[in-house]
């Protein structure tokens, strides 16, 4: 469709924000997104981590919303994929836990000695229960700000 | 310590504006000025963690807020019990301000004694395996089992919203 490629189209029903707005948010969501990655995957090492770079995810997302209207995000978002994501997110999590019981006990460190490959870690499974984390809660509070804004509530 | 009691009272002014001004909207940035206010407060007493977590939930917050505020601009004050309401106020800070001054002048200072349980947690860190956070070790070291519990807490909520507000339009 001719529509879709064309954001400043007049044809939506939700416009979205000013084109000043539309061109900072065009600029600024790359960055912002790429910080929440770092953040994941630097989360053992600077100041956050998983909660905060999923948050920062999400912001990233939801900034597209708001800038460029209801409507792309209606045609391009999934309800189904994300509730996959967060669901990925949560079992991954169990199942670094679950693998600890190769050491003896529930969410045990496997990687003691960080030695050879696993050395660049630095901070044992850390990294891999930021990244698990970041999943889930970037996938979980971005469902809850598109059901309470795309969708009707029942009573209503 | 002085930049940090500033704050504290730019925010007790801060909060009592917000809750007395008259339009929704600006109520609502004064309480994102708040959430930069204890973000600030928090890198002054030295836990950036907090502080960005605090700054980024704030954020959510507003947009939440303001998307829920200025579509309706509804007033509901009924003048009959603003006298009530004043005198409740009035009598309820006398309340805790009496007792807060008396129970402050009894605590401990800050971190003295160090508590017992921050005593183990320092003893039994096996430091070469670390990143350079500590905060972040403690957090996903000992307390694992506890940040489960969070992710689980959220996964309900989402399912809870979901179920709510299922509409005729899917997403």
């Amino acid at each position: 469709m001719p529509e879709k490629k064309n954001n400043l189209n007049l044809s939506y029903k939700s416009k979205g924000m000013s084109l000043a707005v539309k061109t900072v948010t065009r600029l600024s969501v790359g960055m912002l997104l790429l910080y929440g990655v770092n953040m994941t995957l630097h989360g053992h090492m600077i100041p956050g981590g998983g909660f905060a770079a999923g948050i920062f995810i999400a912001l990233a997302f939801l900034n597209l919303i708001l800038a460029f209207g209801k409507d792309p995000a209606k045609e391009r978002l999934n309800q189904r994929r994300m509730a996959i994501i967060m669901g990925l997110g949560l079992i991954l999590f169990l199942f670094i836990g679950m693998l600890g019981f190769g050491k003896g006990f529930f969410f045990a460190d496997f990687f003691k000695n960080n030695t050879g490959f696993f050395s660049i870690l630095g901070g044992k499974n850390i990294p891999f229960y930021n990244i698990a984390i970041s999943l889930q809660v970037s996938s979980g509070l971005l469902t809850i700000f598109l059901c309470l804004t795309l969708l009707k509530i029942k009573g209503e | 310590m002085t930049e940090l009691v500033v704050l504290l009272i730019v925010m007790i002014i801060g909060a009592v504006v917000a809750l007395e001004i008259k339009d929704l909207l600006s109520s609502v940035v004064i309480i994102g000025a708040l959430g930069l206010c204890l973000s600030v407060g928090f890198v002054l007493l030295k836990a950036p963690d907090l502080a960005m977590v605090q700054l980024v939930v704030e954020l959510i917050l507003m947009v939440i807020l303001i998307r829920a505020t200025v579509i309706e601009d509804k007033h509901d004050n009924n003048k009959k019990r603003e006298n009530a309401y004043f005198f409740v106020v009035i009598s309820s800070l006398v309340v805790f301000l009496s007792a807060a001054f008396f129970i402050i002048r009894k605590l401990p200072i800050f971190g003295k004694p160090i508590f017992r349980i921050s005593y183990a947690y320092l003893k039994d860190l096996n430091i070469n395996a670390l990143g350079s956070n500590i905060l972040a070790s403690l957090m996903l070291d000992w307390r694992v089992f506890d940040v489960f519990g969070c992710m689980i807490a959220l996964f309900v909520a989402v399912i809870c919203v979901l179920l709510l507000v299922k509409g005729k339009r899917k997403i």
